[in-house]
C-alpha cells in the first residue's frame, strides 16, 4: 500500500469521526458518502446515537450517585456533553467514565452542586475497586514487618482499596443514596455544616462476589492512609497520623479486610 | 448414524446468567462480548469461568476496530490476549469496521460503534495488517464479521463478498457471516427484493471464497428508527432472515450459528427457542450432507 492511499483512508476515517462527535446542530463535515440529504443525516445520527447510548449506559452503571442526584434527564444531558467534549480513548466501555469527575468540575451549570465532582470521584473509585486485583499480602510480609525497623519499611495499599479526600461530606451523600429510608435533613445539614470527609473504599479481600464497602475515615486515619499512599515509611505515616491513631487496631482490620498488598523497603522520594 | 453435533448457540447476557447456569440447556456453544470480560477480577469473569466448564465459549469483540487506518490499541490487544489465555475460546471474532482515528488535540479517539470501511485496496491492506497483527499475538485465526452499515463510500474496488474472500486468502482469517446485517443493509439500500439481494450476496461469497471461510453465522432481529433499519438485536429473527439463513446453509454447508439478542432481552426460553430453530435447520443440513456422502 502506498503512503498516499493509506493517508486517503486515514483522512476519510478522520472526517467521519469528526462528523460523529460534532455537535448535532452544526452542519456535519462528513466525508463523501453515497447517501445524501436526510438519508445521510439519518446514517450519521445512527452512529452518533449508538456510540452515545453505549457510553451513557456505561456511565449510568459507573456513576450511580451522580445519576441519583441529577436524575435521568439531566444525567443524560451531562453524558452527551461529556461524550462530545471528551470522546472515549478506548474501545473498552469499562473506562468510559475515567474523565467524568474532572469534566464535571469544569461545567459551569453544575456550580450549584460543588460536591458533585467529588461524589463522581467516589463513584469512580467504587467502580474501579469492584474490579481491582485481590490483595497480595503474604506471610513473608508479616514476618518482615515484625523483624525489621519500621522506619525502613512502608506499607503498600491494595489495589482493591481507594481513599478519596473531599471538602464535602461525600460519604454521607453516597450512603444516603443507597438507603431508601435515608434522613435527607441530616444530609442537607452535613452539606450546610461544610465538613469534609475522606472516603475509604474497599472490597473485602478482593473477593469478586463481595460488595464494595465505603466508610468515612476519622481524621487521624485519613492522615495515615494519605501518608501511606504517598509512600511514607511506617514511622513517617504514624507521625503524620498524630495523636489518636490506633496502629494495632488498624493493622488488625487491614489484615482481616485485605487492605494491604505487602511491605516494601522505604524509599524516600 | 451418529447424531449431528450441536452447532447452535446463544449470546449469554448478564440478566440470564443465573437461569442459564441452573438450566444448562443443550447448546453447541455460548458467545460473550470479549470486552465485558477483560477484567479477570470482577464478578462477571467468575461467571464466565464457571460457564466455560460446561460449554465452548466464543469470544466476540466490538472494540478492536480492525479497519482503523491509525492502527490498533495495544492495550486492547493485550487484554484480549490475556482473556483468550484464560478462557481458551472455541472462536474469536470482531468486526470489519473502524472506530479509532486521530481527533485534534485529543489524540486518537474511539467512536464506540462499528463504523464502515471502504471496500478499496487500501482498506483491505489496512484490515489485513491489523488482523495479522492480532492473529500473530493470539497465535490463532480470527473471524471477521461483515457489518450493517448506515453509510457507504462511493470508492469501491471490490464487491463486499470479494473483499471478505480476499481478506481470508491474504490474512488467513475467517468470516463471521452475519445474515441479519446483510438483510439490514439490503433494506436500507431500498433493494427491490431484499431477500434476493441477500441470497445473491451469499451465493457470490460461496463462489469467491476459499473453502471453509465462514466459521460462524450470526442471526438477530432489527428495528426501524427514524426511517432507518437499525441492527440493534432487539427482536425475533425476521422470517426473511431465516430464509436467507437456509440459503446460506445450502451454499456453505452446516456452520455454527448464534442467536444475538442485546436490547429488550426476552426470556431465556424465547432466546433458546430461536437457537433451537437454527439448530434444527443446521441438523437437517448435516443429515442431507451425510445422506449425500
Amino acid at each position: 500500500m502506498s503512503a498516499a492511499t493509506h493517508t486517503t483512508e486515514l483522512e476519510r476515517q478522520q472526517r467521519l469521526i469528526a462528523a460523529i462527535f460534532a455537535p448535532q446542530m452544526e452542519p456535519a463535515a462528513c466525508p463523501d458518502v453515497l447517501q445524501d440529504g436526510a438519508r445521510r443525516e439519518a446514517g450519521l445520527a445512527a452512529y452518533r446515537g449508538n456510540g452515545l447510548a453505549h457510553a451513557r449506559n456505561a456511565l449510568r452503571a459507573q456513576f450511580p450517585t451522580v445519576l441519583a442526584m441529577l436524575g435521568n434527564d439531566a444525567f443524560d444531558v451531562l453524558s452527551a456533553r461529556y461524550w462530545r467534549a471528551r470522546p472515549p480513548r478506548r474501545g473498552d466501555l469499562a473506562w468510559v467514565g475515567e474523565e467524568l469527575p474532572a469534566y464535571i468540575a469544569t461545567v459551569d451549570s453544575l456550580d450549584a452542586w460543588p460536591w458533585l465532582a467529588d461524589c463522581a470521584r467516589l463513584d469512580w473509585a467504587i467502580w474501579q475497586t469492584a474490579g481491582a486485583a485481590p490483595p497480595r499480602m503474604t506471610h513473608a510480609d508479616l514476618q518482615r514487618l515484625a523483624a525489621e525497623d519500621p522506619a525502613g519499611l512502608s506499607l503498600r495499599l491494595a489495589g482493591c482499596t481507594a481513599y478519596i479526600p473531599s471538602a464535602w461530606p461525600i460519604v454521607t451523600i453516597h450512603l444516603a443514596h443507597q438507603d431508601e429510608a435515608a434522613d435527607w435533613s441530616m444530609v442537607r445539614q452535613a452539606i450546610l455544616d461544610g465538613g469534609g470527609q475522606t472516603a475509604w473504599v474497599w472490597r473485602p479481600q478482593g473477593d469478586a462476589a463481595a460488595e464494595v464497602r465505603t466508610i468515612a475515615l476519622e481524621d487521624a486515619a485519613a492522615r495515615w492512609v494519605a501518608a501511606l499512599a504517598a509512600g511514607e515509611s511506617i514511622v513517617g505515616a504514624l507521625d503524620a497520623a498524630g495523636e489518636g491513631f490506633d496502629f494495632a487496631a488498624w493493622m488488625q482490620k487491614a489484615l482481616a479486610e485485605g487492605w494491604l498488598d505487602g511491605v516494601a523497603a522505604f524509599a524516600p522520594r | 448414524m451418529p447424531a449431528p453435533p450441536l452447532l447452535h448457540g446463544i449470546g449469554l447476557r448478564q440478566p440470564h446468567y443465573r437461569e442459564f447456569r441452573a438450566l444448562r440447556p443443550p447448546l453447541g456453544f455460548v458467545e460473550v462480548h470479549s470486552e465485558n470480560f477483560f477484567n479477570p477480577h470482577d464478578a462477571a469473569s467468575q461467571v464466565l469461568a464457571a460457564v466455560r466448564k460446561d460449554y465452548p465459549v466464543s469470544l466476540h469483540g466490538v472494540g478492536l476496530a480492525l479497519g482503523s487506518a491509525c492502527g490498533l490499541d495495544e492495550h486492547h490487544v493485550r487484554q484480549l490476549a490475556e482473556l483468550v489465555a484464560r478462557i481458551d475460546p472455541v472462536r474469536i471474532s470482531d468486526h470489519a469496521c473502524f472506530a479509532r482515528a486521530p481527533w485534534g488535540q485529543r489524540g486518537i479517539v474511539h467512536a464506540g460503534d462499528l463504523l464502515p470501511i471502504a471496500y478499496t485496496h487500501a482498506s483491505l491492506d489496512i484490515l489485513c495488517a491489523n488482523v495479522e497483527r492480532v492473529q500473530d499475538r493470539l497465535g490463532r485465526p480470527l473471524l471477521v464479521e461483515n457489518l450493517s452499515a448506515y453509510l457507504d463510500f462511493p470508492e469501491r474496488d471490490f464487491s463486499e463478498p470479494q473483499f471478505f474472500a480476499e481478506l481470508g486468502r491474504r490474512s488467513g482469517c475467517g468470516l463471521l457471516l452475519d445474515v441479519n446485517n446483510l438483510y439490514v443493509n439490503a433494506l436500507n439500500a431500498a433493494e427491490p427484493d431484499p431477500l434476493q439481494a441477500v441470497c445473491g450476496w451469499i451465493s457470490e461469497l460461496a463462489r469467491e471464497a476459499p473453502p471453509g471461510l465462514v466459521g460462524e453465522i450470526h442471526l438477530a432481529g432489527f428495528s426501524e428508527q427514524q426511517g432507518l433499519i437499525i441492527d440493534d438485536h432487539s427482536r425475533l429473527v425476521a422470517e426473511a432472515v431465516w430464509q436467507a439463513y437456509v440459503h446460506a446453509l445450502d451454499c456453505l454447508g452446516p456452520v455454527s450459528t448464534l442467536i444475538e439478542w442485546d436490547e429488550h432481552l426476552p426470556t431465556l426460553s424465547v432466546l433458546l427457542g430461536q437457537a433451537e430453530r437454527a439448530g434444527a435447520l443446521c441438523a437437517a443440513r448435516c443429515e442431507t450432507a451425510q445422506a449425500a456422502s
